[in-house]
């Protein structure tokens, strides 16, 4: 098992290394670069920029050295934990994504969290009662959050929100608790924000894992042990728990570690519709004006998360599942 | 159903997470999660549903009790309340030592108001000119609500007889937002440390220059209140200049920690790495830009105290701001303003909508006229409509150059020629149906017109936005058969003149305005009398790099900035590779003809005439050499325009009902709206003010 660790580990080495270069080429491959925007925006916006201006600022962003030169010293600099400025905010990369990731964490975990508590049992209640009304219309309401776009269901919810409630449900905190300090009231208010982007990524994610639960359980059900334990006088309720549910559970346990990368920067659409602070949108504006020190270092980020999630996944299965174990 | 046999400890465990969660939430980073609250989304039904609007109220929570400023009978002069309590603490100054000797007495739009109040706005990132930039008229010299020249923090100039000297006459008595005194040594220190230095500044500022030509004008000191800048060549449109860069020196004392003339080098790049900076004039323009540096001292009326990547970005009065009302109140009126950071602009018109924002312009989208207006009553606001002075709403661009960039092949050269004439842009004028464009992109907003100064500019003379504007379908066809493009293929498309069917590409970006519309409508009509075209919407960059580079064949814009053309030059002319009409002579203008495609003909007529115009210290012949330039671009028609004069830009202002003096656009008094000007800063937004009661 520590060998299987180990190994897992030494690994990530080369993968990050391919991943900073692919992720560097792909930010450098759309025609100009964060200067062409901006100067274009500075003129857009009234000021004049003449050719040789330009050459002075592509200096003082430090972008006119080739590409290799700017690839390396990048990489460099992120080996000493230094991630940069961001062109585009002017303010040091990691404070700005670590200024966000509570509230994204915050956010992508409650949402995590209200996903399973909504789809085990109602997969569970799916496999056995199958073909029951219930069932039926548990399978329905999962593909219509499946099939609709989330961002339309939190547009509908916040229309909903100011036609019927008069509510403003963009954005994190209603305006006067905006600059407000920490009290209940704005907890509360927060909470009131909150909830739309929850129920609304909730919904969405819940269908696939009704259906996962309820066709690995089915599975698990026709199995001969069930019968045994059944005609042994094992109580139904005490037998589905804690036997085929375990089971079933693998490949929610299996790609538990894909969620650590949404941890980051999970949501961005329904947070750039609701207009929450989280880092989705944040990584959105920095690949749309090719800011590439702050979409580089999200990058590089998420690839490191997903890879260490990955790996706890692994082990997490193995924990669970003595099979798999066997196999390592 | 099986239910769930859920034990304490799990359910304890989820609570508290979830608890923790939202706790966390809403501390927005970093501080001690207080004991949780009830669980929220750990059940299923959300609590919080019907929750009714807590939200709706906006103006003064934290602002102190204002009502109008009792008059002090030791001083003539009366500050906000805010201000009076420091001064009875003894931490500020009293009014009379913060104001300079003579300050400058601010014209109100309404009648003398109030203090106090906290103004919502929304912007879209930090750098977003909603900010700072579109509220700050604080250069030396400003435009004023119809768009004159005024004094700003100068209080007035002279220029010599041969316009190659200008004298600024500053301030006494007038100081920083620190205290510091602000004097003529805040240019000096600008011109020997900034622009002087090859490091901060590789290239000198343009405007410091007579035209592309020109050298490079000096500065120097009179006496501590009046700077005097030299040109070699009579410079007739520096205060302009002037203005529209909103230039009035620099804080030396505060940023001399930060320049490599004053602090050894070695420590300024210790600094600068401490801050993830490279080099050490990355850290000086850092501590040097308002927005990311809330401890440098301004002059404007407000000044940031958070810094930008906080949500919300907030600014707080400036004491020493050096403008009063007729009534000898110091400005501001409003203490803080608070911009929401939103992540887009549809957020941003439904925060409008909803009656959030207290007075916003900018990003406000025309096309959401009909919403703002069935909101009105719900939301407590009203509205103003600024036309725009730029003339062309939706203006097709046809880019002169289109077919001589080097990759080009024989048939765009071929489309290219086809384009350079004249008689061919006329027919594509004439194949227009600008009623169309104008009800169904512009919602009936201004006028159908060519791209030329709008009817109340100082540049406009009768008949220069008329010419093939009516639409002719018949007419459109045979100035084409007349061309010699009467060859037709078999989809009835016209032939060009390599034989091959004459295709148009016309390029348009989302935002900003109803262009992929219009050139959508545009496509439509001139499919109609033969000529092939096709709409390209492009994302945004990728368009400013084409453009650039000279391929786009007609691209599709709006021209702002006619009103003040000669600080905004680009439309009328090939002035830059941001230059829609001519971006490769464009380059070859700035470059000083080494590079890029040399304009012929009127192209490079207007060009000529305005480097004159930027010589000629008569405003009389200026003005004569402008409209010279206008009556070149209605004749050539490089801009074919649809719409113009519609309130696109900062035009639709969403007002709250109890928020006060801001100017209603009349005929009489036209504001004037436009990019150089900053929009809506010549409004003197210190002004504004929220009523309390």
């Amino acid at each position: 098992m520590l060998r299987f660790i180990a190994r897992r580990l030494l690994m990530m080495i080369p993968m990050l290394v391919a991943i900073s270069l692919v992720s560097y080429i792909v930010m450098e491959l759309p025609p100009g670069d964060y200067l062409t925007t901006y100067i274009m925006q500075l003129q857009a916006g009234g000021q004049v920029v003449q050719e040789d201006q330009a050459a002075a600022l592509a200096k003082q962003y430090g972008l006119d050295q080739p590409s290799y030169i700017r690839y390396i010293r990048w990489v460099w600099r992120m080996l000493q934990g230094d991630f940069g400025v961001s062109l585009q905010w002017q303010r040091p990369v990691s404070t700005l994504i670590w200024g966000r990731l509570g509230l994204t964490a915050a956010v992508t975990f409650a949402t995590m969290i209200f996903t399973w508590l909504m789809a085990i049992p109602i997969g569970i209640y799916s496999a056995t009662r199958q073909y029951s009304f219930g069932d039926y219309t548990a399978t329905f309401l999962g593909f219509v959050g499946l099939g609709v776009p989330d961002f339309l269901i939190a547009l509908v919810a916040i229309w909903i929100g100011y036609q019927y409630f008069g509510a403003n449900l963009t954005g994190l905190n209603s305006q006067e608790f905006q600059t407000a300090p920490l009290s209940l009231a704005k907890v509360v208010d927060t909470i009131k924000h909150l909830w739309v982007p929850i129920l609304v990524l909730g919904l969405s994610g819940t269908a696939g894992l009704i259906r996962t639960m309820r066709a690995n359980l089915l599975d698990e059900l026709r199995k001969p042990y069930v019968v045994t334990a059944r005609a042994k006088g094992l109580k139904e309720g005490r037998l589905v728990w804690r036997y085929p549910v375990r089971v079933a559970f693998n490949p929610f346990i299996s790609t538990i570690g894909w969620s650590l990368p949404g941890l980051v920067s999970g949501a961005t659409i329904v947070s750039v519709v609701l207009s929450i602070p989280m880092n989705g949108p944040l990584l959105l504006g920095a690949l749309q004006s090719q800011d590439m020190y702050l979409a580089g270092a999200f990058i590089m980020l998420l690839s490191v998360l997903t890879i260490i999630g990955t790996l706890l996944s692994d082990i997490l299965l193995a924990w669970v599942d003595p099979r798999i174990r066997y196999e390592l | 159903m099986s239910t769930s046999k859920l034990n304490r400890r799990t359910f304890l465990s989820i609570s508290a997470l979830a608890a923790s969660s939202a706790a966390l939430a809403a501390c927005g980073g970093g501080e001690p999660a207080p004991a949780a609250t009830a669980a929220p989304a750990a059940t299923t039904a959300p609590a919080a549903t019907a929750a009714p609007a807590a939200t709706a109220a906006p103006a003064a929570t934290a602002a102190p009790a204002a009502t109008t400023a009792p008059a002090a009978p030791a001083s003539k002069y009366q500050e906000a309340p805010m201000l009076a309590e420091k001064v009875a603490a003894g931490a500020l100054p009293p009014v009379e030592e913060r104001l300079p000797k003579e300050p400058l007495i601010q014209e109100v739009v309404d009648e003398v108001g109030e203090y106090g109040g906290i103004w919502h706005r929304a912007a879209l990132n930090a750098g977003d000119t909603s900010l700072w930039g579109r509220l700050n008229p604080e250069g030396l010299v400003y435009f004023d609500i119809v768009g004159n020249l005024v004094p700003s923090v100068a209080k007035g100039w002279d220029i010599s007889a041969d316009g190659m000297e200008y004298t600024i006459y500053l301030r006494e008595g007038m100081k920083w937002s620190d205290g510091a005194p602000y004097t003529a040594d805040a240019i000096l220190w600008w011109y020997e440390h900034i622009m002087l230095n090859a490091e901060v500044t590789p290239t000198k500022p343009s405007w410091m220059r007579t035209g592309v030509g020109g050298e490079y004008g000096t500065v120097e000191k009179v006496d501590d209140y009046t700077v005097k800048f030299k040109f070699t060549r009579p410079y007739g449109t520096f205060l302009e200049w002037l203005g529209t860069n909103v230039f009035h020196g620099v804080p030396g004392h505060y940023l001399e920690q930060f320049h490599v003339d004053f602090v050894e080098k070695a420590k300024l790049e210790g600094m600068a790495k401490e801050k993830s900076f490279e080099q050490w004039f990355q850290l000086f323009n850092d501590r040097n830009n308002m927005t990311n540096n809330p401890e440098r001292p301004v002059v404007g009326a407000w000044q940031f105290i958070t810094l930008p990547d906080q949500n919300p970005m907030v600014a707080e009065r400036n004491p020493y701001y050096f403008r009063v009302d007729p009534a000898g109140n110091q400005l501001p009126y409003i203490d803080r303003i608070q911009w929401d950071i939103v992540t887009n602009t549809e957020v941003l018109n439904f925060n409008v909508i909803a009656g959030d924002l207290d007075c916003q312009e900018r990003h406000v989208n025309l096309l959401n006229y009909p919403l703002l207006v069935e909101g009105q009553e719900q939301g407590g606001y009203h509205m103003f409509e600024w036309p725009g002075d730029g003339g062309a709403d939706a203006g097709l661009m046809i880019n002169m150059n289109a077919g001589q960039q080097e990759a080009a092949d024989d048939h765009l050269k071929a489309v290219g020629d086809t384009l350079r004439t004249l008689e061919f842009r006329q027919a594509l004028s004439t194949a227009l149906n600008r009623d169309e464009i104008w009800n169904s992109a512009f919602l009936g907003f201004g006028e159908p017109r060519q791209m030329a100064p709008m009817q109340w500019n100082k540049y406009y003379e009768e008949g220069m936005e008329t010419p093939f504007i009516a639409f002719d379908a018949a007419k459109a066809n045979e100035m084409l058969d007349a061309l010699g493009l009467d060859q037709r293929d078999a989809d009835g498309n016209r032939l060009g003149p390599d034989g091959q069917p004459l295709d148009i590409i016309i390029s348009a970006v989302e935002q900003f305005g109803p262009w992929v519309d219009t050139a959508q409508l545009a496509n439509d009509h001139w499919n109609a009398v033969g000529v092939k075209s096709v709409v390209n919407v492009e994302e945004r960059s990728l368009y400013y790099t084409r453009m650039a580079a000279g391929e786009h064949q007609i691209a599709v814009w709006n021209s702002g900035g006619n009103g003040k053309m000669l600080i905004y030059p680009y439309w009328a002319m090939p002035f830059s590779s941001s230059s829609r009409i001519g971006p490769l002579s464009g380059i070859w203008y700035q470059s000083g003809g080494t590079q890029g495609v040399e304009p012929e003909g009127d192209l490079r007529k207007v060009l000529d005439l305005f480097d004159e115009a930027t010589v000629t210290v008569d405003m009389a012949a200026q003005d004569a050499l402008a409209k010279e330039i206008f009556w070149l671009n209605s004749n050539n028609l490089w801009t074919i325009g649809t719409i113009g004069g519609t309130p696109l830009e900062q035009g639709l202002v969403v007002v709250k009902n109890n928020f006060f003096n801001v100017p209603a656009s009349t005929p009489e008094r036209h504001v004037h709206n436009e990019d150089s000007v900053h929009t809506p800063a010549n409004c003197v937004p210190a002004q504004y003010f929220m009523r309390q009661a």
